[in-house]
């Protein structure tokens, strides 16, 4: 079985206390990775299996040395797109059991300490902007959103129409 | 007409004379006359109104370099679309400083920045913190320089009526302190959602989460991601982040203003 190696085309990483932020150039994603799915990863050469990792996470940061826990932090990296080959199947197993290993372990205070990972999509400028009124986007075509709620809307043709619309297309 | 604006030359160039007086109430907070004429962006308005013969009307036009952005029959609505634009513009393109969606109040000498997207409520809680004493600095950007100290962006305060109802400029009565107001370094920023009912309890973020919840709210967040990373997590580093759920405006007001203290 091929072990994961850590995709680094197109990222900005960043490190800020002991979190990953990485930035995904081609997805306009980002991804905070905490202190266990960042050690997870940067172990990720193709070369560490899961029980090496699992073993670097007892040392550095104390959890119990299980695999699950690699697959837990490895099935939050595949869904990110953050490493180079899709996982195999059996290392996606693990990919729903956070709350199988707390019970199996027995603590719920490890879950701060599980692999996780966060994604935001990055924000175009326009939706970063105020929304426009509806009566102010006359003549301007898929520019700004527009309208509540939640800017989904975009300014068509002098109206607020759902993005997904043929004509603003 | 030519401005300079957070380090952006824009120039404005229009066929009635007249539309030079609404321009400078429109202009981006912080902007000053220029008098050069090679500019980062050249807007070309045209004022529309009745044509040579009788009935018919002619559209105001605006142009965004060679690309129209804006057509309409009311001058108004063709000027309120340069003002966005160029606030928009300068928000994504100015070099110095690092533009986050969000409403900014200035509260013992400290900036308290509520960053969120349109209709999250963010106007309303700014309103609120505005009548609990705090000053107003900002109801659209939290601008900040690179020594993470955010600066003033005062535009009125827009507030809208009924939830389907576009946002009404309603221009908040406080005087600027005496003296100005000056750039501030970040006491509190909170990540509010408004929910009904709900009571504002919230937790505090880790730097990365902050980092991500800024960068949702950056406007240069897609054209320049390793330059605002950087500055983010420079502005998180020893700040307080909060996030949570928060009811009526004016509950929340006290606690937020509180933070600041603890």
């Amino acid at each position: 079985m091929t072990l994961p190696r850590a995709r680094n085309d197109h990222l900005v990483i960043k490190r800020v206390a002991d979190e990953t932020l990485v930035y995904d150039l081609q997805r306009h994603r980002a991804y905070c990775l905490n202190a266990a799915a960042g050690l997870i990863w940067s172990h990720c050469d193709g070369q560490t299996d899961a029980d090496q990792m699992a073993a670097v996470l007892q040392s550095e940061l104390g959890l119990p040395r299980d695999e699950d826990v690699v697959r837990l932090g490895l099935a939050g990296l595949d869904k990110a797109h953050l490493l180079v080959e899709r996982l195999a199947p059996p290392l996606l197993a693990a990919r729903y059991s956070r709350r199988k290993f707390l019970v199996k372990a027995g603590v719920v205070g490890l879950a701060v300490l599980l692999p996780t990972v966060i994604s935001i999509v990055s924000p175009t400028a326009a939706q970063a902007g105020t929304c426009v009124a509806a009566n102010g986007c006359a003549g301007i075509n898929n520019f700004l959103p527009c309208g509540p709620p939640n800017c989904t809307k975009i300014c068509c043709l002098g109206k607020c129409r759902n993005i997904s619309e043929p004509e603003c297309v | 007409m030519s401005f300079v604006a957070h380090g952006l030359r824009i120039g404005i160039r229009m066929n009635d004379p007249q539309l030079l007086d609404e321009l400078p109430q429109r202009l981006p907070p912080g902007w000053r006359p220029a008098s050069s004429n090679v500019v980062d962006r050249l807007y070309s308005l045209i004022a529309g109104g009745d044509g040579g013969r009788s009935g018919v009307r002619r559209y105001s036009l605006l142009y965004a370099g060679a690309a129209r952005i804006a057509r309409s029959m009311d001058p108004d609505e063709v000027l309120d679309r340069l003002e966005d634009d160029v606030r928009l513009y300068v928000a994504e393109w100015s070099r110095r400083k690092l533009f986050v969606h969000a409403g900014v109040v200035a509260w013992e000498g400290r900036a308290i920045v509520i960053p969120g997207r349109s209709y999250s409520g963010k106007s309303t809680l700014v309103e609120a913190l505005v009548r609990a004493g705090a000053t107003y600095f900002s109801d659209e950007y939290a601008v900040f320089d690179d020594h993470g100290l955010v600066h003033p962006y005062r535009v009125p305060l827009s507030l809208r009526k009924g939830a389907d109802m576009p946002p009404e400029k309603v221009r908040v009565d406080m005087p600027k302190p005496p003296g100005g107001l000056k750039p501030l370094p970040v006491g509190v920023i909170a990540v509010a959602t408004y929910r009904p009912g709900a009571r504002w309890r919230p937790r505090p973020l880790s730097p990365g989460q902050a980092v991500l919840s800024l960068l949702a709210n950056t406007v240069a967040a897609r054209r320049k991601p390793e330059q605002v990373l950087t500055k983010l997590a420079r502005i998180v580093e020893g700040t307080r982040v909060l996030r949570g759920s928060r009811g009526e405006a004016v509950e929340t007001a006290g606690p937020l203003l509180a933070a600041v203290g603890s």
